[in-house]
């Protein structure tokens, strides 16, 4: 018996499963945790079905980077072979996967190939119509919820989530809350310099007052009502300008491109394109406003913003107002009236203490921290590892 | 015995990377774990410091960081090594020139001829850094049982490690975030277990671990490696073929054994006497090993509920030694704020105030003593496996009497139920356990706060901590187990023995420059005693039973069989006069309500039903009196401010 598997192994021997490294909040959390368990002595692979933009960048931190290599949607037969062999190899207490396909699969192994493995899942958890999803798609949600009894955890990344999910039929294993992680050493409150490079980088009238929204473009994320604040706000704020960063279906750029016009603030709108780094955008901008309509979970661009010093307008949806806290101002949704008015006092306050709000930067850096997801994270793994270990044993009717 | 401490870089390093002044300020804030010597090394990559406390060869012959004869290995080291003669031997047999008397030599020069199994030989407590410079490679190793403490972080740039976390605070940028999972631990179990520390970016090397970090080898950068490198055999429930009395005579023996390898010192060594059945033996076998008068350091209460000084009177005169009491009547205001910067993450044991007090009086006489820790857990001396015992049997009883005795239990009003309240809370509490999960039984006996009075109390911060369990994680110990009694002694030897027990006692005396040696802990004597089953050491339910048996001839029946009072602490009593301000002030102010760890009013009820009498809350309240302090000086201040150690009490 290798030494390791005594009590609670120490480092565990953590496996995550992604579909890739992308862009995406679960993914970004995937490889914040690789790094970040691996830095703190864990074993970690991390396991992608596909390659990813990141892949090198991670692979230069933690060599136990394994890309599956999946040929498209319909090659499955090799695929799941290549799959089940790399992580049976590994040989892990405790296997965390993301989003559906991933934790399906992840259940299939944790149930055929390795019981002793703790199964968890991470989720996002937010309420979404199934039909935006494809056939394929809608079919992996279903199937999870029907597996959702394998899991010994559920972890969401936000509590709205938590509770979609302890409502919606998950209920039938624990759901933890550990919010996203914010980089409080990448988002960080910008110099005087680094203000004005951005802001003439996009475009800013230096003296003009920069309230950004950085979404993609969804109806959840509810531009139009956030274009009525500004035409409402305008009115009484002159030098008012709004910076939008964002993608989505050209079709849904134009319409907002047209409602614009017909709002007659198509000159107070600059358009950045979709770009990785926002850093940029938090710089030149005085505050961030995310109008959610529906369907928030946790708002990484929020705890980013405010990461960076930035005041928040935001709506009662999801999170969004957990996270803002005393440092913001929280309007409901679709009420572009009110969310004029926030924004509008929310710039009276900085005319009068400046852009930076180091108060918003606190509270992230004391809650919201990648260290902070990290530590909880592997708290629950440890504790899944050891609860797994338990049930295990009285499966096979140990005494007690 | 002394304090370690050093860096492996990983990067470049900036222009103004100076080495020495790090080395320097890292083992300047541990100085009082060796007062005697300093020394530091560095060859470009590894780092390596020490403070000295010198036991063994007084000379400058054991003066550390100190290489191996062919200049590959270089070690740091903190701890005795037992049996360094032996080895030495067998390295002389092989050829090997010793310069010095000390067992230092002796260990890097077991390194460099055995290599890593060079750890399976060492007999003894130790945390050891050892840098080879051929493979660019440190190895950081944690003895057995966790008694000398190691803990590392790892910087974008560097793997930093200390005796003490103060070292690596010392480190410039390290992130003093508070770890919020290792908070619910705590507040749990009073101390954070292992690998966790209370700050987010800094982790505990494990009892009986390896950490290696190989530096920048080829392109892939550095590899980290941990892994356990000894473990014990697990519990059993098989009989062993000697009869009691034949058992109670080879512990006798092995005791005797453990003993009289840690008398080995070139300097005054004397015993802890609490009066305790683990603490006499001990003394009882150095006296009988010729250590006479061997010099005896007791500590008492006013209140007589914890004072246990008569019976350690009983044993100091029996074998005539050289004994000195010492009745505590704490200054809290200087020795708090000592405390919290000493153990330099939240614990919140009580008996870590008579240790304090009991080590800074024997340190007046001697540099080293032995004490009796261990003995509970080798040989279950709990209360608590007793209760679990009976909770096996109360499994049996229908859940609806169960439940009625429970209720009957909690209802009686506090005045009635008097000295006798909180174990009669833990009855009531053991009665309507219905949670088939071991470790929920099981914390009944142990936990400061239960899951449900977190879920009643948290605040917005520990939401996420609301579901779920602290003791979650010993389920896997108890797994490993055959029975609950079993299950419980097996978790308490991996978290409560090393990370409460062994820091507890580290800590308090190396404040004190004054090493403590457990013979109960030899690991020779702990595989002998884990492979008897409770049945034995717990014969008819009484605890201990196997080990009294063996000590009768030595001490006073009275000593042998009372109840367990060990190195208590009357801090509730405490909490309620000469606390009770400070418990006040700082618990409900502003400060400590914006953590929103406990909501502010749920804190205000502990305290008003503690001090009133009508709840005994003492030790959550002392926890989270150690809590709110150690966020004071550890987190909230700038890091040159906490490493300043508390002005000196009178």
């Amino acid at each position: 018996m290798s030494l390791s598997a005594h009590g609670l192994p120490e480092p565990l021997r953590i496996l995550l499963l992604v579909r890739a490294l992308g862009f995406g909040g679960a993914e970004r959390q995937a490889r914040q945790l690789a790094q970040g368990l691996a830095a703190r002595g864990h074993r970690v692979r991390l396991v992608a079905f596909y390659p990813g933009p990141f892949d090198p960048e991670l692979a230069a931190r933690n060599p136990d980077l394994v890309v599956i290599g999946k040929r498209g949607r319909y090659d499955l037969a090799r695929f799941l072979g290549r799959l089940l062999r790399s992580m049976a190899v590994f040989a892990p207490d405790v296997v965390y996967s993301f989003l559906p396909v991933p934790n399906l699969l992840a259940a299939v192994f944790c149930t055929l190939v390795r019981r002793r493995a703790a199964l968890v899942w991470g989720m996002r958890g937010t309420p979404l119509a199934l039909n935006r999803y494809d056939p394929l798609a809608r079919a992996a949600v279903r199937l999870e919820r029907l597996a959702s009894r394998l899991p010994d955890l559920v972890i969401a990344n936000s509590a709205s989530g938590a509770a979609a999910l302890r409502g919606d039929g998950f209920a039938a294993r624990p759901v933890a809350m550990i919010a996203n992680g914010i980089d409080t050493g990448h988002f960080r409150p910008a110099s005087r310099s680094q203000r004005l490079a951005a802001r003439s980088a996009l475009h800013c009238p230096g003296s003009a007052m920069v309230v950004a929204m950085v979404a993609r473009f969804d109806p959840m994320k509810d531009h139009p009502t956030f274009f009525q604040a500004i035409a409402i706000a305008a009115r009484t704020a002159p030098d008012l300008v709004a910076l939008i960063a964002g993608d989505g279906p050209p079709a849904a750029v134009a319409e907002l491109h047209q409602m614009a016009a017909r709002l007659g603030i198509a000159g107070r709108l600059i358009w950045a394109e979709a770009r990785r780094e926002v850093t940029e955008i938090y710089a030149a901008a005085d505050l961030l406003c995310l109008p959610s309509a529906f369907g928030e979970g946790f708002p990484n661009v929020v705890g980013e913003a405010m990461a960076c010093g930035r005041c928040c307008v935001v709506t009662a949806v999801g999170d969004s107002a957990a996270v803002v806290g005393d440092t913001g101002w929280v309007v409901p949704p679709r009420a572009p009236q009110m969310l004029a008015a926030a924004i509008l006092d929310c710039l009276q306050a900085i005319r009068k203490i400046g852009a930076v709000n180091l108060n918003a930067r606190k509270r992230i850096v004391d809650n919201y921290g990648v260290e902070a997801m990290i530590s909880a994270t592997e708290c629950r793994l440890m504790r899944s590892v050891a609860q797994r270990r338990g049930r295990t044993r009285r499966g096979r009717g140990a005494g007690r | 015995m002394c304090g370690i401490a050093g860096f492996v870089r990983l990067g470049a390093g900036g222009v103004d990377f100076d080495p020495d002044v790090r080395l320097r300020r890292m083992i300047a804030t541990i100085r009082h774990r060796g007062p005697d010597d300093e020394g530091i090394w560095f060859d470009g990559t590894c780092g390596l410091a020490h403070a000295r406390l010198s036991i063994l060869d007084l000379s400058p012959g054991g003066h550390q960081p100190m290489g191996s004869a062919d200049g590959r290995l270089w070690v740091s080291y903190n701890g005795e090594i037992y049996n360094y003669r032996e080895l030495r031997q067998e390295l002389e047999q092989q050829g090997h020139v010793f310069r010095s008397r000390s067992d230092t030599e002796v260990l890097v020069e077991a390194f460099a001829l055995w290599g890593p199994q060079a750890v399976d030989r060492l007999r003894g407590m130790f945390a050891i850094a050892l840098w080879d410079r051929q493979e660019r490679r440190l190895s950081l190793i944690r003895d057995r049982f966790g008694k000398k403490p190691l803990y590392w972080c790892r910087t974008d740039d560097a793997l930093v490690f200390g005796s003490e976390i103060k070292a690596i605070l010392a480190w410039p940028g390290i992130d003093r975030t508070a770890d919020l999972a290792a908070i619910d631990e705590y507040l749990s179990l009073q101390y954070v277990p292992a690998p966790r520390t209370a700050f987010a970016a800094v982790r505990k090397l494990p009892a009986a671990h390896r950490l290696q970090l190989t530096a920048d080898k080829a392109a892939a950068g550095p590899t980290q490696t941990v892994e356990r490198y000894w473990r014990l055999p697990p519990p059993t429930e098989q009989k062993p073929p000697l009869s009691p009395q034949a058992l109670a005579g080879e512990l006798v023996e092995r005791l005797t054994e453990a003993v009289r390898l840690r008398l080995i010192s070139d300097v005054p060594l004397g015993a802890f006497l609490s009066g305790g059945v683990d603490s006499s033996a001990v003394v009882a076998l150095m006296s009988r090993l010729g250590a006479n008068p061997v010099k005896t350091f007791s500590i008492g209460f006013r209140n007589a509920a914890f004072d246990e000084t008569g019976y350690a009177r009983m044993v100091a005169r029996r074998y005539d030694t050289d004994h000195e009491e010492f009745i505590v009547e704490p200054d809290a205001a200087a020795v708090i704020p000592r405390l919290v910067w000493h153990y330099g993450e939240p614990f919140a044991d009580p008996s870590m105030v008579p240790t304090w007090y009991v080590s800074q009086l024997a340190r007046q006489k001697v540099t080293v003593v032995l004490s009796g820790d261990g003995g509970d857990e080798a040989f279950l001396g709990y209360g608590r496996y007793a209760a679990c015992r009976s909770l096996s049997r109360v499994d049996r009883v229908p859940w609806a009497v169960r439940r009625a005795g429970a209720a009957m239990l909690r209802g009686m009003p506090s005045p009635l139920k008097g000295r006798y309240e909180r174990r009669l809370n833990a009855i009531a509490g053991l009665l309507d356990s219905a949670d088939p999960r071991a470790s929920q039984r099981y914390a009944f006996t142990i936990t400061f706060f239960m899951d449900h009075q977190k879920r009643e109390g948290y605040g917005d911060a520990m939401a996420g901590y609301v579901e779920g369990s602290a003791l979650d994680q010993l389920e896997a110990y108890f797994a490993e187990a055959p029975n609950l009694v079993a299950g419980a002694n097996w978790a308490d030897i991996h978290t409560y023995l090393p990370d409460d027990l062994m820091v507890k006692v580290d800590v308090a005396s190396m404040a004190h420059a004054l090493e403590t040696r457990a013979p109960l802990l030899d690991h020779v004597l702990m595989e002998w005693a884990l492979s008897l089953p409770d049945s034995v050491k717990m014969a008819g339910g009484e605890t201990k039973a196997i080990f009294k048996k063996a000590m009768a001839p030595f001490l006073p029946r009275e000593v042998l069989y009372r109840s367990k009072m060990g190195f208590g602490c009357p801090v509730g009593d405490w909490l309620r006069r000469e606390l009770r301000e400070m418990a006040y002030d700082l618990l409900l102010s502003p400060t400590a309500s914006a953590r929103q760890i406990f909501r502010r009013d749920y804190v205000e009820r502990l305290l008003r039903e503690h001090v009133s009498g009508a709840a005994q809350h003492d030790t959550r309240l002392w926890a989270l009196l150690m809590l709110e302090l150690w966020f004071r000086m550890w987190v909230d201040q700038p890091a040159d401010a906490a490493l300043q150690p508390p002005a000196l009490a009178a």
